[in-house]
């Protein structure tokens, strides 16, 4: 009997993926146990969802994309109860989307888009739990921090920070309690890898996070995941359910002793309760406001206790290294950076959504072979890594190694995995003001640098991006981005100009043309644009009537013209006009 | 301990300090910081402390960044600076705030205008007077004369029209001539001499200075007279020279030398000044030769200078002036000396200025006084010249002119209209366009720089010329301008000069920082809603026929209660915290531009909701001191933060008003707080703010004696702020009646004369009248009813030596042993509960032990209410792991962080008590060897106790036995420090004995009278101890010594001359006594039992009463005779707290009744003819100490018990459970006033 999966990720289900799924339910009814109807989680080509895979039972499987309850009757009719496989409709046959799958390695991700998220059973069958068996069971602590050592993981969160050597931290820390948290408080503008492996594979996060609390000698751990992320967090209650009715949670865990619980605590979205200290503070119930470190939480954190903190992707890749060896991950990536990493992919490239890759891969690679390049053929101008604490990475630069140590050489970092992709319509300056002010408004508020300079910081750029800005403002720029960073007390305040130190670093021309000559190269600055009609213009009136300030006159038939004074730069008439009469400048 | 360097020096510092507290410490850098706390935990957040540690790319936060081996650390790097710089930047780029009003940013002077404002609205004048003359010496002169800069930018004309202050100065001045007028404290004679050249504005100002600065000053002045262009320029009727004269003899009286008719470079040279052994010169020439018109024909006779014209006028020098003047210039000197034409006899006065009216540089005032007096002005005319006929001038030839474009001082500039020439007829012309210096004596040396508009060059802000030592400010370095340009200059070079002599090097003096709303926009009516409109008070002016009658005044002053009113229409601008503010002064110091990063701020609405505390968040800075101080010293976390990013600020919790959360009103987030954002609200009219003297005394509140700093600008102008944050016992902290309980004092309702009743009303009478009656009245008592029907009862708030006094009174004076408390016997409490125990009923343990005991046992009571301070500190202890029992069956404060909470049902305390020690008993937890070698009588109470069955007790008490059982464990660890809490007069959870009981415990724990270990006994009111060591007590004699003790006894007969063994001997029941009325006639002190259940009728079943107390209370209205007594901040005396501490008070100034209570006690006994041993306080004091040293108890028990063997004396006692319906003990309110208000918080 053939199985139909719909992906029902939070993107699935924005892209109407439920919908499809209620179809196929008719359909099912219509058919009664004609086939199988599942969902499961993102399988990564968030551009092309909804997503249908039809898996006929004999281990092929083929994927329907941008499905819509339309054509679920014919895909049911044909394919389903037939045999026909309707190419036109697929995602992946015939080169469409050559390079996607094949230029990928899931270890994190691998269940994800495969596996419904909310069957521990299926989980079980693809070897989930062993590892922690196997952990409990066979090692002892040392032996699975060893492992991890072995591995070469770095903290996945963005820090980077050797996993081995954070759990081996902890446990060497004094004290009888010891906590274990799961850092899913994701908040950078454009990153969702760990809501996608939460709502695919939750049980994965689970497990990671056992093995962590056996290897460090905790019994409690808590999940801190936003409340933004609903399904999330109701695939992990379900998930954790399903695990203390196995006895895989709780007390004396497959009576080895070892006992472990999870609690779920939800953020209220501060993204600054990223940070480790700010983060326990929320769970704690008081202010999420980072604090001064030392000292660590692997020494005081939760309650003053030993505390280990990993994100999510970091614990969806421990069972794998613990049931195939540290050195089976190690094989992958380079000398610094080993195994995998995920990276959610936005911007002006073709394919946007979830990948896996390999530590190694070209930025180029990654945009051009696994994603299919530029949008529109646009020319590729950078990009963006590391959310806003990252920074950008011109085009010409693009073919370094995604590789902890070049990323950062770049000014950039590798972050927890948001890669946005710039073409030449983007204002470098126009994204610096964006990324700043996400963390204007997420800053704490504790530290006079972050709190105050980078409010100035944004105020400055809003004059350049004003046709106001000076050139000693670009100074000012500078001095305050090595005063913020030398004199923040957390991550936030400490990267917060890094998207400006940046693109003042690779894109200096495009300030300076800014404010000298009072244009917006990528023309996206508003304040700095001229709208002028030209000679095609043919006197349609399109223009006229779209202006919302009638900025703009001119009989029918005749060459129309813009009053400047009246002219809101509001791009109407550029929009509308089909003649390209409308110059942009 | 780890090695680094700081600095480059090698310092050696404990790993568990950070880098600031290592640089405090061992003095190494004052590192600034705005949100580090010694007492919290470093928060990091200001970032202004940041220092630079080598190796390292960032910048660390000192406050939170630990010491460790082989650091390198800079703490002053230009990298350093910078960031600090920046970081202050930043935070005034968004502070919404003035330091100061505009009126004293305009004053060139830096006069605190709104500091005098509001002195003279509270009818301070002298105080006014004091602050005016830290900036000006001259007041009477400039509130007649200045050119008003303050009014010209104060606030409220964006509302009406400016605060009078020029009105205001002149008004306070003149009244501090009435009278002696105030004297400045004068340092001492430093014998350096300062030549001062010339006796203007300039050169007295430097004067008056030098003089208080300890020098002497030697003024030599060309004229005949001190005053210079006040004398010899501004005439009479602006100026009167007697109050001129008044103002300059005040400044020589101080001590400065004046040789007048003596001329630089005519009887003197610079060198001679030198070699005559003067340390500094400072020139003050002024600017007094009149700009000649550069016209034909100047020289003329019946061509005058405006300037000579006046200073003959003065000298009496000057030409008969008749017919028609033409003064020429649109200035002062012009216009005065147009109007003076006039008073001289001039038939017509006719001004000539080359501009329109509003370019003339004169006073707006004076012009319209010169208008009204009819001055005729002619505009846009100049003379071009002067026409001569036999000799003397006759006309002067005249051009018209028009408005150009506008010149370098932005007004239009004058061009000429071609052939425009006319003729004007005249008697005299006087040209008044300018003056500039005479600079004969200064021109010949040439170590004296001149410019080219003949002024003599001095550095701006040292006022240094080129040739060391010598000093020029004034007119002879400004040009002609405003005399009150001059007194600053004379100030600020007479700082200049004690600089240079002290230092030898005269540095400028750093620009003050200023933070200022106009930096962030233009301000408009709507920015000061809090400004309600009022009309601006006019001085009276002579009319003007009667003014050009002679020279007389023209300006009237102000009378009083226009002074008043026009002070309160100070919009008060400046900050609350404007002379205490932390960021200001850093400010000042790293050199910050607040426009820097001037951009987007927050703009909030200042909250005056709660009774105490004023919040102005616009001046918050997040520093987070208050948040954390409320949250981790007081436990309350009534603040919190709100928002975030840019918009983040502190506020109360969940957004409410401050009086509507958990807040306690503690205010000691209005000591942390380093800017003007939490402030009092004083219970003042208006409160400055003022520089205060600071008084550090003692609360006198509850027995924890907290230390407090009394700010004093007068006896009845004070408040109360946290002593030094090092000094036990509170270490700086405060509760709301500590630092807000004085507002009462202030409240206008105490009575400060003393009254006798006759018929029937009380009225005023003189103290000797009041003596008298109460002379009489006693011997009528005694005489009708003997000695035992007389009762002298004193407050718990009396001091030691008040309460020593009026048992002395009561034993000798009046022959009787009836001293009471009321407070006591309404209470109820058994004061003398540990008597035959210990010896003594008092703490047994102090601060020390408090603060270090490993385990607390609460008996009763609820200490974060009662005895707050004390309260938080060790609930503070338990939740930093020390461990405590609670006892008590309501769930009080401390509940939640106790290790185990036990809840015996109402009265059964004891019962459970008992249960305890049982067990202890049994489990063998008695410390054998104490009790063997500390105590008696131990047998009698095992045997009594041994057996009580613990099912029992938990079936009474309600409390489990498994309860019972884990705290039996938790004092049975013999390496524990214990120390229990009993407050005496609490009201909550009281049963009969407990106190014995818990004694009985801490005995046979071996926990008494050692090291570490004891009982702590509090009390609600704030000298229970006190009355004990005073002997204000049936049972006591002074010491504290019982008055079996007839070593002491004999000692006190010797001392007072007066044998009272029979009268200590006669104590019976008290209460009783009142009951049957057996008592018949009372003195009471500071108590009023008429508010009491108990006893409100007790006042009016007496013949005869005296009340001596601060208000006309209750009983009070009852009184024969009425004393006033002073408050405890007028007088000297001792408060002696729970744990045996006197402490001294010290007094803000003299009695406001005219007698100290010690005085008024004293005389009460002289009454009686009975001669006091002491002639003062200090031997009062001395009197009093020799008898606790005699009884060698301070107060507190110690290491042996006061008891007759030295050992501790274990008792039977009844555990009898009180019926449930008993009723709470009542309480006698001594607070009531204090109370009331702290229900206004709840309310």
């Amino acid at each position: 009997m053939k199985t139909v999966l719909v992906g029902l990720g939070t993107c699935g289900i924005s892209a109407g993926g439920e919908k499809v799924y209620q179809a196929l339910q008719e359909e099912l009814k219509e058919n009664p146990g004609a086939f199988e109807l599942k969902e499961t989680g993102c399988i990564g080509m968030c551009y092309r969802e909804p997503l249908v895979e039809i898996q006929d039972g004999n281990g092929g499987s083929h994927i329907y994309a941008e499905v819509t309850p339309e054509r679920v009757g014919r895909i049911v009719e044909e394919d389903v109860l037939g045999t026909t496989i309707i190419d036109d409709w697929l995602a992946t046959g015939e080169g469409r989307e050559k390079g996607f799958f094949e230029n990928q390695v899931r270890i994190a991700l691998r269940n994800c888009g495969i596996i419904d998220p909310g069957s521990i059973e299926e989980y079980v069958a693809r070897d989930g739990y062993k590892a922690a068996t196997k952990a409990i069971r066979d090692m002892t602590p040392e032996d699975v921090i060893e492992e991890v050592l072995a591995s070469g993981l770095r903290g996945r969160g963005g820090g980077g920070f050797p996993t081995g050597k954070k759990w081996q931290f902890t446990r060497a820390a004094k004290g009888d309690k010891k906590y274990i948290i799961c850092n899913a408080d994701e908040g950078d503008p454009g990153a969702f890898m760990d809501r996608s492996v939460l709502e695919s594979d939750p049980h994965a996060v689970l497990e990671g996070m056992m093995i962590a609390g056996y290897a460090i000698g905790a019994d409690e751990a808590y999940i801190y995941c936003r409340a933004e992320y609903p399904k999330a967090i109701s695939r992990l209650r379900q998930a954790i359910s399903q695990a203390q009715k196995r006895g895989l949670l709780g007390e004396n865990i497959l009576d080895s002793g070892f006992s472990f619980k999870i609690k779920i605590k939800e953020g209220a979205g501060a993204f600054v309760c990223g940070e480790e200290t700010a983060l326990i503070a929320s769970i704690e119930g008081r202010r999420g406001m980072p604090r001064f470190r030392p000292p660590f939480p692997a020494n005081s954190g939760l309650w003053g206790k030993p505390t280990n903190i990993n994100n999510v992707e970091t614990f969806a890749n421990i069972p794998w290294i613990v049931l195939n060896g540290g050195a089976a991950f190690a094989a992958h990536g380079t000398e610094n950076s080993k195994g995998t990493k995920v990276f959610a992919m936005a911007g002006k490239v073709r394919r946007t959504g979830l990948i896996e890759v390999p530590m190694g891969l070209t930025i180029n690679s990654i945009i051009f072979d696994v994603c299919g390049g530029i949008m529109d053929d646009k020319k590729f101008k950078a990009v963006q890594m590391g959310g806003p604490s990252g920074g950008c990475i011109p085009a010409e630069m693009c073919d370094i190694h995604v590789d902890y140590q070049e990323v950062n050489k770049t000014g950039a970092i590798m972050g927890s995995g948001g890669l946005i992709v710039m073409d030449e319509t983007t204002c470098m300056v126009d994204v610096a003001k964006f990324f700043l002010t996400f963390t204007q408004a997420e800053s704490c508020g504790k530290c006079t640098f972050c709190r105050i300079g980078t409010k100035r910081m944004l105020e400055i750029l809003e004059r350049i991006t004003d046709g106001q800005g000076t050139m000693e403002d670009l100074d000012n720029l500078e001095e305050l981005s090595d005063q913020i960073k030398a004199a923040s007390l957390c991550g936030l305040g400490q990267t917060a100009p890094n998207p400006v130190i940046t693109t003042l670093k690779y894109f200096r021309d495009e300030y300076v043309a800014h404010i000298q000559d009072k244009k917006c190269p990528a023309h996206e600055c508003a304040a700095l644009l001229t709208y002028t009609i030209n000679d095609n213009c043919n006197g349609c009136t399109a223009c006229a009537r779209a202006c919302p300030t009638a900025a703009i006159t001119g009989e029918r038939k005749e060459m129309h013209y813009v009053d400047q004074d009246l002219c809101i730069k509001c791009g109407k008439c550029f929009t509308v006009c089909r003649f390209d009469a409308v110059t942009k400048d | 301990m780890v090695n680094l360097t700081i600095n480059g020096q090698q310092v050696t510092a404990s790993p568990d300090k950070t880098i600031l507290q290592v640089c405090h410490e061992q003095n190494l850098d004052s590192i600034p910081t705005l949100c580090y706390d010694e007492k919290l935990e470093p928060f990091g957040a200001c970032f202004l402390c940041v220092v630079e540690v080598e190796g390292q790319g960032r910048l660390f936060p000192s406050c939170s960044t630990k010491v460790s081996e082989g650091m390198v650390i800079n703490t002053r790097s230009d990298k350093v600076r910078r960031a600090r710089k920046t970081c202050l930047e930043l935070i005034v780029s968004n502070h919404y705030a003035d330091c100061f009003g505009p009126c004293r940013l305009n004053c060139p002077a830096d006069v605190d205008i709104q500091g005098y404002m509001s002195l003279i609205s509270l009818g301070k004048f002298k105080e006014a007077v004091a602050l005016i003359k830290e900036k000006n010496p001259l007041p009477s002169v400039c509130g007649r004369v200045c050119t008003r800069k303050c009014e010209v930018n104060c606030r409220r004309t964006l509302v009406d029209s400016p605060v009078g202050i020029d009105f205001l100065k002149r008004y306070v001045a003149d009244q501090d001539m009435i009278g002696d007028m105030w004297k400045p404290e004068v340092k001492e004679d430093n014998g350096v001499r300062v030549a001062i050249i010339g006796g203007g504005p300039a050169g007295l100002t430097a004067a008056y200075y030098l003089a208080v600065e300890g020098y002497r000053p030697v003024v030599y002045e060309a004229l005949p007279h001190l005053g210079g262009m006040l004398r010899y320029g501004i005439p009479e009727y602006r100026l009167p020279k007697d109050v001129l004269d008044k103002e300059i003899s005040w400044i020589t009286d101080l001590g400065v030398e004046v040789h007048t008719e003596r001329m630089l470079g005519k009887d003197f040279s610079m060198d001679d000044l030198f070699d005559q052994g003067f340390r500094s010169v400072f020139v003050a020439l002024g600017a007094q030769i009149g700009k000649p018109m550069r016209v034909e024909n100047e020289e003329s006779e019946g061509v005058l200078s405006g300037v000579d014209f006046l200073r003959n006028v003065e000298m009496k020098t000057h030409p008969d002036i008749k017919g028609r003047v033409v003064v020429v210039g649109g200035g002062n000197t012009a216009i005065d000396a147009a109007r003076t034409s006039l008073r001289l006899g001039a038939d017509e006065v006719i001004l000539l200025y080359r501009r329109t009216r509003k370019e003339m540089p004169a006073n707006e005032m004076e012009i319209v006084a010169a208008e009204e007096e009819g001055v005729k002005m002619e505009f846009l005319a100049a003379p071009v010249r002067v026409n001569v006929e036999d000799g003397r001038m006759k006309s002067m030839e005249c051009l018209r002119m028009e408005l150009g474009e506008p010149d370098d001082s932005g007004r239009r500039r004058p061009v000429k209209i071609d052939g425009s020439e006319y003729t004007l007829d005249c008697d005299w012309v006087i040209s008044a366009i300018g003056q500039e210096p005479s600079l004969e004596g200064v021109e010949g040396d040439e170590s004296i720089q001149v410019t080219k508009w003949k002024t003599i060059e001095a550095k701006e802000g040292t006022f240094a010329t080129d040739r060391p030592g010598v000093f020029s400010g004034g007119d002879v370095v400004t040009g002609p301008a405003d005399a009150i340009d001059a007194i600053a200059a004379g100030r600020m070079a007479a700082r200049a000069i004690d600089k240079y002599v002290q230092t030898g090097v005269a540095d400028p003096l750093v620009d003050r920082f200023e933070s200022k709303r106009d930096n962030f926009h233009k301000l408009t009516r709507d920015d000061i809603p809090q400004v309600a409109e009022s009309t601006r008070h006019h001085a009276e002016e002579v009319p003007v026929a009667e003014r050009l009658k002679g020279f007389g005044e023209v300006e009237k002053a102000y009378d009083d209660s226009t002074a008043f009113e026009e002070a309160l229409r100070c919009a008060e601008c400046g900050c609350d915290a404007g002379l205490s503010c932390r960021l200001q002064d850093y400010c000042t110091e790293y050199g910050v531009d607040q426009t820097r990063f001037v951009g987007e701020f927050n703009r909030y609405k200042v909250d005056t909701r709660h009774p105490f505390i004023k919040i102005d968040s616009n001046k918050c800075i997040n520093c987070g001191r208050c948040v954390n101080t409320c949250k981790d010293i007081l436990n309350v976390a009534a603040l919190g933060f709100v928002n975030r990013g840019f918009r983040t600020i502190v506020k109360p919790a969940m957004e409410k008003a401050l009086h509507e959360t958990n807040c306690v009103s503690c205010g000691n987030c209005i000591d942390v707080c380093p800017t003007g954002t939490l402030v009092e609200r004083m219970p003042f009219r208006r409160s400055g703010p003022w520089q205060m003297d600071a008084v550090f005394n003692v609360c006198n509140y509850c027995s924890v004696g907290c230390n407090v700093t009394v700010k004093v600008k007068a006896p009845d102008l004070f408040y109360v702020v946290g002593a030094p944050p090092d000094v036990a016992p509170n270490y700086g902290e405060l509760c709301v009646r500590g630092r807000f309980g004085y507002q009462h004092y202030l409240d206008g309702s105490r009575v400060k004369k003393p009254m006798v009743r006759k018929d029937g009303e009380l009225v005023e009478v003189s103290w000797d009248e009041a003596f008298e009656a109460i002379h009489k009245g006693r011997q009528r008592i005694l005489e009708d009813y003997g000695a035992d029907s007389m009762l002298v009862s004193a407050s718990p708030k009396l001091t030691d030596e008040e309460l020593y006094l009026a048992g002395r009174y009561a034993r000798t004076a009046l022959g009787t042993n009836n001293l009471a408390s009321f407070y006591k016997m309404v209470s109820g409490a058994d004061y003398h509960a540990l008597d035959d125990m210990l010896g003594s009923t008092l703490s047994s343990v102090g601060v020390e032990e408090l603060e270090n005991a490993d385990l607390y046992l609460f008996l009763g009571g609820n200490p974060t209410i009662e005895n707050p301070v004390m309260g938080w500190r060790v609930k503070r202890r338990m939740r930093q792991g020390a461990e405590a029992i609670v006892i008590n069956s309501a769930e009080i404060d401390l509940v939640p962080h106790a290790t185990v909470w036990a809840d015996p049902r109402r009265g059964t305390a004891t019962k459970l008590l008992n249960g305890i020690i049982a067990e202890l008993i049994r489990t063998g937890a008695v410390n054998e060897d104490f009790v063997a070698r500390r105590t008696v009588n131990y047998e009698q109470v095992r045997d009594k106790l041994q057996d009580i069955d613990l099912h029992e007790v938990a079936l009474v008490s309600g409390v489990p036995e498994d309860r019972i059982r884990t705290m039996v464990a938790l004092l049975s660890d013999p390496g524990k420090k214990i120390v229990a809490w009993y407050n005496l007069d609490s009201r909550l959870d009281r049963a009969s004995e407990d106190l014995k009981a818990l004694t009985t415990l801490m005995m046979l724990l071996g926990r008494v009278g050692v090291k570490g270990s004891g009982i702590a006994l509090f009390t609600n009111e704030c000298n229970h101890t006190g009355m004990t060591v005073a002997g204000f007590d049936r049972q006591l004699l002074p010491g504290g010594a019982s008055i079996r003790n007839t070593r002491i006894l004999d000692a006190v007969n010797r001392f007072w001359k007066h044998d009272i063994s029979e009268v200590v001997a006669s104590g019976t029941n008290l209460p009783r006594k009142i009951r049957e009325d057996k008592i018949r006639g009372a003195f009471i002190f500071g108590e009023n039992p008429a508010a009491s259940e108990d006893y409100n009728s007790f006042a009016n079943n007496l013949e005869f009463l005296v009340v001596a107390d601060m208000f006309m209370t209750e009983t009070a209205q009852m009184a024969d005779v009425f004393l006033p007594l002073s408050g405890y901040l007028e007088s000297e005396g001792h408060l002696t707290n729970w744990a045996g501490i006197r402490q001294q008070t010290n007094p803000i100034g003299e009695p406001s009744n005219g007698m100290s209570n010690i005085e008024m006690l004293r005389k009460l006994l002289e009454m009686e003819g009975l001669e006091p041993s002491f002639k003062g306080y200090e031997d009062l004091s001395a009197e009093m100490m020799s008898f606790i040293r005699q009884q060698g108890l301070e107060g507190r028990i110690d290491r042996t018990f006061p008891t007759s063997d030295g050992k501790a004396h274990f008792v039977l006692y009844s555990d009898q459970v009180l019926p449930t319906s008993a009723k709470v003990p009542a309480v006698l309110e001594i607070d009531a006033r204090m109370n009331e208000r702290m229900t206004m918080i709840e309310a």
